[in-house]
Formats: structure tokens, sequence, C-alpha cells
């Protein structure tokens, strides 16, 4: 486990270095000079010769990323060329809406997922099945801003239950913070309530054909135990893999709803700093975002084990 | 028809006119035709017969445990302590299951459930039953691990399945399966999977427990030599019929029915070890899903003659607690 | 190193201050109250004194209204709140001048980047006012029966720039010919709804004072692609149209002209990009082959049109101008702009102006779309001018 753990950190620091000189690259590759993108198109000759100085653009490549690379280890993301403000501060204040959002859909995804799945399994072929599985199918393949534009439309416009878009913070109070992310959770949760609830259903479907299923309901063990108790644990892996997998993937989605409902989160940030050339943003939002996949996936692995004790490592 | 009926007080299960079909894309499966038997308090009752004969499906009728969807039971009665089984609810019935009636499976190998650990699983069923706290369980579960001798008991308790080899799994079964202290056990070739040498302690643990509990177990088996060591009374079943009906004396000296000769023929000496070649009855089961005209044994039979392809033979006398369903079984005793 | 001049103003009074300049400027009091290009702002001295490379840290606010520092989410949205201390001037709103009046407690501006988002915000009454809303939403507008849209008097000159370093549009014949080939409406209606659209004509736009008619003949007799394929004296060289794919009315607009190039014969190419890449890329002066280019499409203010001296893309001064047409006799006409002294001068001298341009052909105007804004009609008093809407005045019921 030890040695594993170690073996899987190395491979961790492997690939963020490989993703650091790509995000690095980035600005470098991107045509035109630099310092032309950042002072702008009225800029003078002596306003992008001080840019240039002030980048340390004049050094060799190589040079460069070592500096980039080491401020960004002392937490140094960077300076925003749009705003001027430090890109971990302009980062640090839109975290909340986006971890807000991210937490909820989770948790809906997950609940409502594996719910949908196990129900499925267990009434499976029956109309609970069918219908939870024309919903899987018709949930996994309708865009998220098409889902979103739907429900804002019923909910916020005709019946007017809730409010069309923004985010209020949650020291506003937790009452106006769940109200203004309900349908983007919602909006956000469909596809990977489809996704997981397709996945834990197959995987439900096999497990309960087993032995100890039939064990277990000699031992006079109630459906809901048999279902979640016996079951879900066996069906866990591949279930915790697609959780893995989507939620590793959440940011597209993330991008898609914040803009959809407004929401002044990450994906907003990188959105508007990409139609602004933002790159400093862009690259520190990509490392960030890089990190956690990396983590998230190391996390998945490692929960294997606690899920079946036959997996070690 | 039925007559050898038990007196009330030691009636444990009476199971009367049991019919349950298999149900395909387009086809019915007749796996049981209608039959009646009765356990003993106390007593241990070998059910024997090819695989496929009905024996499983009696076993998992009379828990309800058949597949939902493919399987049901169409008619008949499985009363227990005087209560039909058919008619209680499912909540009722899951006060049953691991309380008063347990089962043990054959295929030590899966029929745990590999994310628990065996203390675990055998405190569940006390958990469930005994409405005991789960240290107390696994108290429990940990004198249960004892009491089937698996050694070091106290470590074993946390050991997963995968952990453990294919003889200590059907112990920790079988402790799984007592620990409520049931009044019937009901044994589905617990023994098949297992190498020789075990099977033999196995049996010998069950024989064991039995003496000591006082449990009546219900014993499926294909092997009539497992019968001859275990049990007091057998039932031979044949094509989802009951077809002899016997004391376990009675029965090995002198059988009323072809197939029950067929299936002594093929027994393996165990004296002797395993034998190369069993010889086997000539002929296949016949398929459940048509119907069958006359005797169900006739075309494999020896003795068959023109009324056995035209009327079904029904279980009949042919000595004290001795019935066959066979037209000619009074020639077959004697032959 | 500083980007400061010598200075100009200084203060005599609370509420007065005094320009020295070197030379006569006429144009001093306009320059200081224009709209549109680029604007002159008051600041702080201490952030004035900033080099300009250096950004403003702190926001203060305009006068009628305080920045609310703490509510300020960049990027998402900004507040203000109603400066108390503030005495508007007493006399009735007019533009940006008259008294500022705040009738409300706090104004609060979402950027709000997806427009349907915005305009179900505003059904819903989460909004009360969209500043610009695009086109396809103003139908949907119009027929909610609680919003109104607000058509103001003047809007936005789409055009398009030749690059005149490189064949054809080197040969003055060639942009003569785009004058023929374009039809003003057409083009315009690639986006807007034809009422919300009109011609333009004159370099100097529609709104401004100095708008003329001036040489204006070639207006009459566009989409006329027979006429531009005989005059343009084209000798099949590629011309790259710089396609803005994230800004729809220019990326539409960009498509019909390509279309219409390749119908008489031009070897036109659509080089699609995002805005920001077609910044990046029309900076480059090399041939098509080097990345350079033939066409770009933009728009800009009507009202910026009133200004020839501080708009840039009214230069015709070659390389070191906008985009490099180069017209001397232009140039030499606007060198006299910010010296003549009175308005009708000026008049006279726009329509000169206008004559040299309409001959050296620095630009193609493509028409103007009326801009508008929306709002709940529970929100009322909106002070109605060219480009934008003060906040101040408004009232919500």
């Amino acid at each position: 486990m030890a040695t594993y753990i170690l073996r899987r950190v190395v491979s961790t620091v492997a690939v963020m270095v490989m993703v650091g000189v790509f995000v690095f690259l980035l600005l470098r590759l991107a045509p035109g000079d630099p310092a032309d993108i950042i002072a702008g198109p009225r800029a003078t000759p002596e306003m992008i010769a001080g840019i240039r100085e002030q980048l340390g653009l004049n050094q060799p490549l190589a040079i460069q990323f070592v500096h980039w690379a080491l401020g960004i280890l002392g937490g140094d993301l960077g300076t925003s060329i749009f705003t001027g403000r430090p890109v971990l501060e302009l980062i640090s204040q839109r975290l909340e809406p986006t971890i807000s959002l991210s937490l909820l859909t989770i948790i809906l995804s997950v609940t409502i997922g594996v719910s949908f799945g196990v129900l499925a399994a267990w009434r499976s072929g029956g109309l609970v099945d069918r219908i939870l599985t024309a919903f899987a199918t018709l949930g996994f393949s309708v865009p998220v801003f098409v889902v979103g534009f739907f429900l804002i439309y019923l909910f916020a416009i005709r019946i007017r239950w809730l409010p069309v878009q923004g985010y209020q913070p949650i020291d506003h109070g937790f009452g106006p913070w769940v109200v203004h992310l309900i349908l983007p959770t919602v909006t956000l949760s469909v596809p990977y309530i489809a996704f997981i609830a397709r996945i834990a259903r197959a995987s439900m479907l096999e497990v309960l054909s087993e032995d100890y299923m039939r064990t277990a309901a000699a031992k006079g063990a109630s459906a809901y135990s048999m279902l979640f108790h016996h079951a879900l644990k066996n069906a866990g892996v591949p279930i915790l893999t697609v959780i893995g997998l989507s939620f590793a993937g959440l940011i597209g989605g993330v991008v898609i709803t914040e803009t959809v409902f407004n929401i002044p989160g990450v994906g907003r940030l990188v959105v508007d700093a990409i139609n602004n050339r933002d790159y400093p943003i862009i690259q520190g939002v990509l490392i960030l975002v890089s990190g956690l996949y990396v983590l998230i996936n190391l996390a998945v692995d490692l929960s294997y084990t606690l899920v079946d004790p036959r997996i070690r490592y | 028809m039925q007559l050898h009926q038990i007196a009330g007080n030691d009636l444990l299960l009476d199971v009367r006119n049991l019919e349950t079909h298999f149900y395909g894309e387009d086809s019915v499966t007749r796996a049981l035709g209608g039959i009646s038997f009765q356990v003993k308090k106390g007593e241990t009752l070998g059910v024997v017969g090819e695989s496929g004969c009905g024996k499983s499906v009696t076993a998992l009728s009379i828990l309800r445990l058949l597949p939902k969807l493919t399987a049901r039971t169409v008619g008949g009665q499985v009363r227990f302590h005087g209560r039909d089984l058919l008619e209680l609810s499912d909540r009722e019935m899951r006060k049953i299951r691991g309380d008063q009636i347990a089962m043990i499976f054959q295929e030590p190998m899966t029929s745990l459930n590999p994310v628990y650990t065996v203390g675990h699983q055998i405190a569940e069923a006390v958990q469930i039953h005994a409405k005991a706290s789960r240290s107390v369980a696994m108290e429990k579960a940990e004198e249960m691990l004892r009491l089937v001798r698996i050694a070091d008991p106290e470590r074993r308790v946390n050991n997963y399945p995968h952990e453990m080899s294919g003889g200590m799994r059907q112990r920790a079964m079988i402790a799984m399966a007592l620990a409520c202290s049931p009044e019937l056990l009901i044994a589905d070739e617990p023994t098949t999977a297992l190498d020789v040498t075990i099977q033999a302690q196995i049996l010998r643990l069950i024989v064991d427990l039995k003496e000591r509990t006082g449990t009546a177990v219900m014993f499926i088996t294909h092997d009539l030599g497992v019968v001859a060591e275990t049990c007091q009374r057998v039932i031979v079943m044949y094509a989802g019929q009951i077809v002899e009906q016997a004391n376990v004396i009675d029965l090995f000296a002198r059988p009323a029915h072809p197939y029950t000769q067929g299936l002594m023929r093929s027994v393996p000496d165990r004296r002797r070890g395993r034998q190369p070649r069993l010889p086997e009855i000539p002929g296949i089961v016949p398929s459940l899903r048509e119907p069958i005209f006359g005797c169900s044994f006739a075309p494999r039979c020896p003795f068959v003659i023109d009324i056995c392809r035209e009327k079904t033979p029904v279980l009949r006398d042919v000595g004290s607690s001795h019935a066959a369903a066979c037209w000619r079984a009074e020639e077959v005793m004697g032959a | 190193m500083s980007w400061r001049g010598p200075r100009i103003f200084r203060k005599k009074d609370d509420k007065t201050f005094t320009a020295a300049l070197k030379e006569p400027l006429g144009l001093l009091l306009d320059l200081l109250a224009k709209l549109a290009g680029p604007v002159p702002f008051m600041m702080r001295e201490k952030d004035a004194d900033r080099p300009a490379t250096e950004q403003v840290t702190a926001n203060i606010g305009s006068g009628p209204f305080k920045f609310n520092e703490a509510l300020a989410k960049p990027g998402a949205s900004f507040t203000y709140d109603r400066n108390d201390k503030y005495a508007p001037r007493k006399a009735a709103p007019d533009g940006l001048a008259g008294g500022k009046v705040v009738n409300v407690d706090r104004v609060i501006r979402e950027n709000i980047a997806d427009q349907q988002t915005a305009f179900a915000a505003l059904q819903s009454g989460e909004i009360d006012y969209i500043e610009s809303p695009s086109a396809d939403l103003w139908a949907l507008i119009e027929s909610d029966p609680n919003l109104e849209l607000q058509v103001r008097k003047s809007g936005s000159v789409f055009f398009m720039r030749m690059n005149c370093l490189l064949k054809p549009f080197d040969n003055v014949k060639a942009r003569q010919a785009m004058l023929h080939l374009i039809d003003q409406e057409a083009v315009m209606r690639t986006t807007y709804p034809p009422k919300y659209i009109n011609s333009v004509t004159s370099v100097f736009g529609n709104s401004t004072p100095y708008s003329n008619e001036e040489t204006t003949g070639w207006f009459k007799k566009g989409g006329d692609p027979e006429r531009a394929k005989q005059e343009a004296g084209y000798a099949g060289e590629k011309v790259v149209i710089l396609d803005p794919t994230d800004w729809a009315a220019a990326d539409n607009m960009a498509q019909l002209l390509a279309a219409a190039l390749r119908k008489i014969g031009v070897n036109a190419e659509l080089a699609p990009s995002d805005w920001g890449g077609l910044v990046a890329r029309r900076a480059n002066k090399g041939s098509v082959d080097n990345g350079g280019w033939g066409i770009f499409i933009t728009n800009e203010s009507d009202v910026a049109r009133g200004d020839p001296v501080g708009n840039p893309t009214l230069s015709a001064n070659g390389e070191n101008g906008w985009y490099w047409p180069k017209d001397d006799e232009y140039e030499a006409l606007r060198a006299k702009w910010s010296v003549v002294e009175s308005l009708e001068e000026r008049k006279s001298l726009a329509r000169k102006m206008q004559r040299a341009y309409w001959n050296s052909v620095g630009t193609v105007l493509l028409g103007e779309a009326l801009s508008s804004a929306s709002h709940r009609k529970a929100l009322t008093g909106l002070i109605d001018m060219p480009d934008c809407t003060p906040v101040w005045n408004m009232q919500k019921a």
C-alpha cells in the first residue's frame, strides 16, 4: 500500500510537470508575441518593450519556464492581464460558487443516480426499470444548456418558484444560497445521474444473480438490506469508477452551467479569460484543474480498497 | 395417496402437492409436478436424485427463494408448524428464513459475500432475528465458528471469505445457518463441491451438530452414499416427482423403484476411493417442458411394460413406511 | 518612465480650471465632452500620476454614485451605491450633462455572459435593464407586455477595411470597385431586422453635426457586381477575409462578402478565428502567404465618426495610421480640424475631407445598426441619448 501510494505520487509529479510544460508553452506558442497580446492594439513600442522586460520574455525559454514553475510552487500564478490582479486572488474569489455547485452536483448525482440504478436493477424488466432506462438515455443525450433553458423556462419564468440566474454566497444565508443553486445543480446533474444510473444498474444486475445474494435472502435479510448492504458494495467498483470519471470531467459542465445561470465561478472566469486572451488566468486554472483531476483519480483508485477487500495495492 | 401420515405433535414440515413452474421466453417448465412429503421434528430426511430432478427447486420453493421473474410456485401448501408458508407476507416469511428454517448451499466459494468478513455475515443473521446488538452478535459469530470447529475463531471472524479455504467457508456457512438455532436446516448438496476428505469432515460435522442441537435436517444430495451415512428417511425424486419414499434401511435393503435401483448401482464405493467410471442409468431425463404420458422413467426403465407408457403410476404403499410410484414395485423389490 | 506630457490643465478655484495651450484648439470643448471613441475621464491626481502601464487600484465612483468595493466581483458584478453627499446641479438632465439626480439606493451591474439568460432574468424581474440585447431577442422583448425595447437615436456603423499595402487593394480602382459591389441593406439584413437598420453614406456617420452628402453618388449605384467586376483591375490575387466567428454580426457579413466576391470571380478565402485572433492577425503587414490579410469587418459608434482627430479609424496616414490607408490630401485637410474655430468652418472642412476620402476609399461603409436597450416597464426615467443610458434619473416603481 505504502509503495503503491509512493509510486502514484511520483507519477503524479511527473504528470504535473508535463502539464506545467504544456501550460507554460500555451502563451509562448500562441500566435504573436505575448507582449503584443498583453499590450493591446494601441500600444506603443516602448510599452511593449516594458512589458517584455517585466515578463522576462528576453530570457531563454528554459529559464523563463523555471522562473514560472518556481513561482507556481510558491503560490504565485502570475497576474491577470485584463484586471491587473493576482491570478490566485481572482481564482479564489471564484472558488466558492464553483465548489458549491460541484459538491451539490456530486451529492445529487451520486444519491439519485445510484438509487435509480439500484431500483431499476431490482425491478429489472419492469415498468420502473423501463422508465428509468428511458430517462437515463434521454438525460445522457440532451445537452446541458437545453436542459438548463428548459428548467429556467419552467421553474423560473412560468411558475416562478426559483430564480433564473445569479449566486448568493452561503454567508448571506443558507436559504438564498440553496435556492439559487437548485436549477444549476439539477441541470448539471442530469447527465451524471443518467450515466451513474446506467452503470449502477448494469453492475447491480450482475451482482443480484450471485449466489451470496441468495444466501442473504435465506438469512432473512430485507430487500433494502439486500440491495444497499449486500449488493451495492459488491457493485461498487464500477460505480466508483464512473463517479470518479464523471467528476474529474465536471469542469466542462461547470463552465456551461455557470454561463447559463450566470454564476460567477471559475468556469465563468475561464470563459471570460479566453475571450480576453488573459493567458495567466487560463494557465492558472489549467494548472489547478489538472492537479484536481490527478488527485481525484488517485482518490478513486485508493477508494477501491475500501469497497472491495480483495483489492490490494 | 400419502399413506404414512405423521402424528400432529411430531410433524414439523408438511408439504402438500407442491407445484412449481419455470417460465422461459416461450415455454413453461414444470419443475415440480405436485409433490407431497413430511419432515418430523429432529429427523434427517434425505432427498435424492440426479441433477434437474427438482431437489433444489423443492428447497427453494419451501423458503420462497426462487427468482421472482422466472419461477413461481403455482399450487400446493408448505405447512410449517401448521402455517402455510406460501400464504405468508414477505415480511412474515423473512422472519422464518434464517431463524426457524435455515439453508446451506452447494457452492461455499460463491455463497459468501466477498466484501464482508465471515464474522459480519454470521452476526447479521443474529442481528436480524435476535435483535442483538452488533457486539453481542459478533460474540455469537465467534462462538458459532468455534462450534463448527474452525481453529482460531477470534482471528477468523475478521477474515474475508477469500482468505479461507473451501472447507472452512462451508463450515462458516453452517455456522451462519445454525446461528439462530433453526428447527429445520435445509442442506443443498453441502459437500458436493469439496474434496473427498473434506466432504467426510463436513458430513460428520453436520451429523454431530444435528445430534447436539436437535435440528431437523433436509439433506439434499445426488449421492446415496451420503444418505446412507446421515439420514433416517429418504425420498427419491425423478423428473419433478417423488418416486420412492422409505426408511433408509428399507430403501437400501429392498429398493422398490427401478430408478432407485439404478442409482444404487451407480454409487461409488467410498472405501475403494474414486472409481474411474460409474455405471450409469442409460437414457436421458425427459424434458419437463413437454407433457409426459405414463411413467416418466419408462423410457429408461428395464422393467417397462405397456401400462407404464399409458398410465402414470402414483405413490403407493409397498411395505410399512415404504412407498413407491411404480406399477411393478413388488416385482422390482423381489428382483 | 512617465507617460505624462506637459501640464495643460490647472486648477483656478474649487469650480474652475484653465487650459494653457501652445496653439489655438477650437475643438477643446468638444474633446472634453466626447461620448465615444477615446473619451477623457477625470481621475484623482495620485491615480493620474501613475505610469500608463500601471493599473489604477482604487475604484472610487463617479460622483452621483460610490463604488462599493466590498461587493465588487471583477468580471461578474459591480455594485454602486448612491452618494448622499453628492449635490446635483439644479438643471434638467440632458445626455451626460445636467442635473444628475439619483433616485435609487443602489445600482448593480451584472455581467451576464449569456444573452438568453439575461433575457430570462429580465422577464422574471431579477434584473431591470439590459444594456444591449442581441438582435435576435428584439422581437421577443417587444412581445412581452412587461418589457420595453428602447431603440436609441443612433447606433453603430459597420465598415470594412481593405489592406492597402497588398494586391489587389493597393490599387484604388479595386477599392472603388468595392463601393460598387456592396449593397448595404443586404449586408445589414444578414443580422438585423430591417426596421432597425439605416444606410450610412457619410464618412462622418448619420448623427454627427458633420454628416453630409458630398460625393455619395457611389451609394446610389451600390450593389452592382457587374460594374465592380469591370472596374476592379483584378488579376486573380487571393483575398483573405478575416472572419470573427465569435461575433455573429461580423461573421455573417464576412460570409456574405466572401460569397459576393466569389460571384464576381474574386479568389476570396475566409479565415475564421475568434475576435482576439483577428486582432492579432490584422497587425500583420506581410503577404497573404505570410499570414497577411485582405479584408476585415468591424464597427464603431456612429457618434465616434464626428471626431476625425481622436478617432483613429478616421485617419488615412498610411502605415502610421489605423490599418494603413494613405491619402495625403485628406490628411492635410484633417490636420486643420483642430485648428478651425467655428462649427460652420468644420462642417465645410468635413465636406472637403469626405470628397477626398471617397476618392481614395480608405473604408467601405456597410450600414448602421440602431442600438437598443431593453428594460422592464416598471423602470422609468431613462435618459435617451446615443450610445449609452445614464443610470441616474432612473426610477423603479
